[in-house]
């Protein structure tokens, strides 16, 4: 593995020192130079990759980790997010029919309302005309008994004087024997 | 209440232990004299009601009472029973209910007669006749004048009200004519 990554920047290093070398017309060619430079170059490298790889490599791991995980989490939230949307599209088209039923039924019940106000109206006046007819009946039927009162008062005392005037000792033993034989219907104790 | 319980209960064992009649109004005789004494002697009246005077000293008086009045053995008795009970404050109560209580004890019915006039002795005893004949046991009638019956007689029986007066009748023609009946 390490041999695989090495050879590319040998190769690379020493390409470079070749062109330099041919780009000046020369056919000097510093070998020392070259290879100080491909050992610099070596060194370089491979220490960069030695130190560099590792972390790297993790740290690119787990940034494609993450990026995994934040595409199954947006996978999950678009797929709520789809559910909650076809509920709302579902409720709003319900949202009509709803609003029809309840305006049906308020109707229906004003309607009955209506009638049972209209009912119980009807049934408390006919109440109130009968108390008032009953009540009218009684004040009728007590003047008429304070009027009879009157009269029977008056009469009654009108007899009572004419009658005490003209009262004597023969009608009242008269009165009083009447009462007596009267005294015969007390059978109670028979 | 109670008192009127109690001057009953009285006055009924003492009618009880009457044997007749004339015994009775003896024994009421001369209960109404020593409460006619009682009222004219203040300290006497006074000395046997209280508790300061002992029971033995109230015997005493009544031994003194009994020798001047010459009182009958029951009648005696019954004072001396009073005293040792301390009801002597309620005798005069069980004197006026002695009658009633007699009356009950020998099953004879008292009738109260109110009329306008005073009735005529014929008329008492045929009255008198006719009740006892209407209502099948002993009567005995007490008369009352009350001249707003105006004419005619009204009995009561107890609880209970016979109107024949004239006032009467009218109460019954008022009611008629106003149709409370």
């Amino acid at each position: 593995m390490k041999k695989n990554v090495l050879f590319p920047f040998l190769v690379l290093a020493l390409a470079m020192s070749l062109s330099a070398a041919t780009e000046g017309g020369t056919s000097h060619i510093d070998w020392f130079n070259v290879l100080g430079k491909v050992f610099n170059s070596t060194v370089l490298f491979g220490g960069l990759i030695l130190l560099l790889r590792k972390p790297l490599i993790q740290m690119l791991s787990q940034k494609s980790s993450a990026i995994q995980n934040d595409i199954v989490e947006r996978e999950k939230n678009l797929s709520a997010t789809s559910a909650r949307l076809l509920d709302i599209q579902q409720r709003l088209a319900k949202v009509a029919s709803e609003v029809q039923g309840i305006k049906s039924t308020a109707e229906a019940a004003g309607r009955d309302e209506l009638a049972r106000l209209e009912e119980a109206g009807r049934l408390e006046a006919e109440r109130i005309i009968a108390l008032s007819e009953e009540e009218i009946r009684q004040r009728v039927d007590a003047a008429v008994r304070a009027v009879k009162g009157r009269i029977a008062d008056m009469t009654i005392e009108r007899f009572k004087n004419d009658f005490t005037r003209s009262l004597n000792d023969a009608t009242q033993q008269r009165i009083i024997e009447r009462n007596i034989d009267s005294c015969g219907d007390l059978d109670e104790g028979k | 209440m109670k008192e009127s319980s109690l001057v009953k209960r009285y006055a009924k064992a003492l009618a009880l232990a009457m044997d007749d009649q004339s015994e009775f109004a003896r024994v009421k005789g001369e209960l109404h004299d020593f409460l006619a004494l009682l009222a004219a002697d203040e300290k006497l009246k006074i000395g046997l009601a209280t508790f300061l005077i002992s029971q033995a000293e109230k015997i005493i008086a009544l031994d003194i009472v009994n020798a001047k009045m010459n009182l009958h053995a029951k009648t005696f008795q019954f004072l001396l029973t009073v005293t040792a009970e301390n009801r002597m404050v309620y005798l005069e109560q069980m004197v006026q209910q002695l009658p009633d209580a007699w009356y009950a004890a020998r099953g004879i019915e008292k009738i109260i007669v109110h009329s306008a006039i005073e009735l005529a002795g014929g008329q008492k005893e045929r009255l008198l006749g006719k009740l006892k004949k209407a209502l099948a046991r002993k009567v005995v009638l007490e008369y009352r004048l009350q001249p707003e019956l105006i004419a005619g007689i009204s009995l009561s029986r107890g609880s209970v009200q016979y109107d024949f007066s004239l006032s009467g009748s009218l109460k019954k023609l008022r009611e008629t004519l106003v149709g409370e009946k």
